[in-house]
């Protein structure tokens, strides 16, 4: 059974009606993470709180000097976008997903934001000979996933989706919050800062906005060195989540 | 106490210990940090994947650029990477790692005994290596009846 108010909130001050909430949250080559975490820097977004909960690892960040809480929320406003990105430094541990999903579209809903964009990976085999990942529409509304269509961008038609963005689009498909995910092909078990340039474009395309991908493509190896331990964690944590599905066909296809 | 009894206690015991052993070394495992202090190495992260008559493995080699500064060695059961980074990498900003600087990778990994290591075939590309270590099987045919 799953606990209510395990994941408390707190903010410093609330964000602008009407935002897009852009969630990083490691998962297979820690694409949403390294996304968001991008965002965040070239755009200098203000910290605007943090979430916390019994489920996180007992772990507190220190960044020049200052403490961070390892799941936070920023904001700023892009180009007239305004956005709130709630970026993860810690694996969320399997038993904290299913409460985690809730709360996020309860964050969502609260908040009164336009609408959820999921940053992720989609993990493929032959990655190594990709030179150009491509990036997948999910959608939970057919609205949304027609007007993604119609301006060109790809739509995932079939398969899984696991862990915990599936969790999300799952709780965001009963309460019909809008949400979708974009997620890119990318390594498994590697951090692919090379998927999250591709995401980033993507992104930038959807919401109508202009990020610069050129200095998370020239820091890649470092960002591969820096994240490994991460993504280990990140890899441990996936275990019995759901992502060995997506690699599934499901029956109803067969 | 019967003979047989204490015999059995005695075994189920060492067993009971053999898998705290293992519980153990396997702990030991996932805690290591994915560097080596005192050799001044990164370990890299990895995948293995077990075919019916093969192995494969990949090694994400982030930072090293050219085959020639790879090296991998079979020695007995043992596979044993080693590269260069292609330039030295440190993170002084972060504590556990103050002052440490990396200049190459390194993975040993435990290999099972029927390989084939003559006909081993490795490739690098974008920062990965794959190696690939066919293994010896014995097919014996069934009739199907």
């Amino acid at each position: 059974m799953v606990e209510e108010n395990i994941w408390e909130l707190y903010l410093r001050e609330k964000p602008a009606e009407k935002s897009y909430l852009l969630i990083g949250i490691p998962d297979v080559g820690l694409v949403g993470p390294i996304s968001t975490s991008h965002m965040i820097r070239i755009f200098k977004m203000k910290e605007l709180g943090y979430i916390d909960s019994t489920f996180l690892p007992p772990i507190i960040l220190f960044h020049e000097n200052k403490p961070l809480m390892p799941v936070r929320l920023y904001s700023t406003n892009i180009d007239g976008r305004n956005i709130i990105v709630l970026h993860s430094d810690a694996a969320i541990p399997p038993p904290g997903l299913p409460s985690i999903a809730k709360f996020i579209v309860d964050l969502a809903s609260n908040l009164k934001t336009k609408m959820i964009i999921l940053l992720g990976g989609i993990a493929v085999p032959n990655r190594i000979k990709i030179e150009k990942p491509k990036t997948y529409v999910v959608s939970i509304e057919e609205k949304l996933r027609e007007e993604a269509e119609k301006s060109g961008f790809e739509i995932l038609r079939e398969g899984f989706i696991g862990g915990a963005y599936a969790l999300i689009l799952k709780e965001s498909f009963k309460r019909r919050f809008p949400a979708i995910g974009l997620f890119t092909e990318c390594f498994a078990t590697y951090p692919d800062p090379g998927a999250a340039a591709s995401l980033l474009s993507t992104l930038a395309k959807y919401i109508g906005i202009s990020v610069d991908v050129k200095s998370l493509l020239e820091q890649e190896e470092e960002i591969r060195i820096k994240l490994r331990e991460l993504m280990k964690r990140t890899v441990e944590s996936m275990q019995k989540t759901g992502k060995e599905y997506e690699f599934t066909i499901p029956a109803m296809y067969a | 106490m019967e003979d047989w009894f204490r015999k059995y206690l005695e075994r189920f015991r060492k067993e009971i210990d053999r898998i705290f052993e293992e519980i153990r070394e396997l702990e030991i495992e996932i805690s290591k940090p994915l560097f080596d202090w005192e050799q001044k190495t990164l370990v890299p992260l990895y995948e293995m994947k077990r075919l019916v008559d093969e192995l494969i493995i990949y090694v994400d080699l982030p930072g090293v650029r050219e085959k020639k500064d790879i090296n991998v060695q079979i020695a007995g059961n043992k596979l044993i990477i080693e590269a260069k980074l292609n330039k030295p990498f440190s993170m002084p900003e972060y504590l556990p790692y103050t002052g440490a600087e990396f200049r190459n990778y390194r993975l040993e990994l435990s290999l099972p005994e029927n390989i084939d290591e003559k006909k081993c075939r490795a490739f690098f590309k974008a920062g990965v290596l794959e190696i690939h270590i066919p293994l010896k099987i014995k097919k014996v045919k069934v009739k199907v009846e």
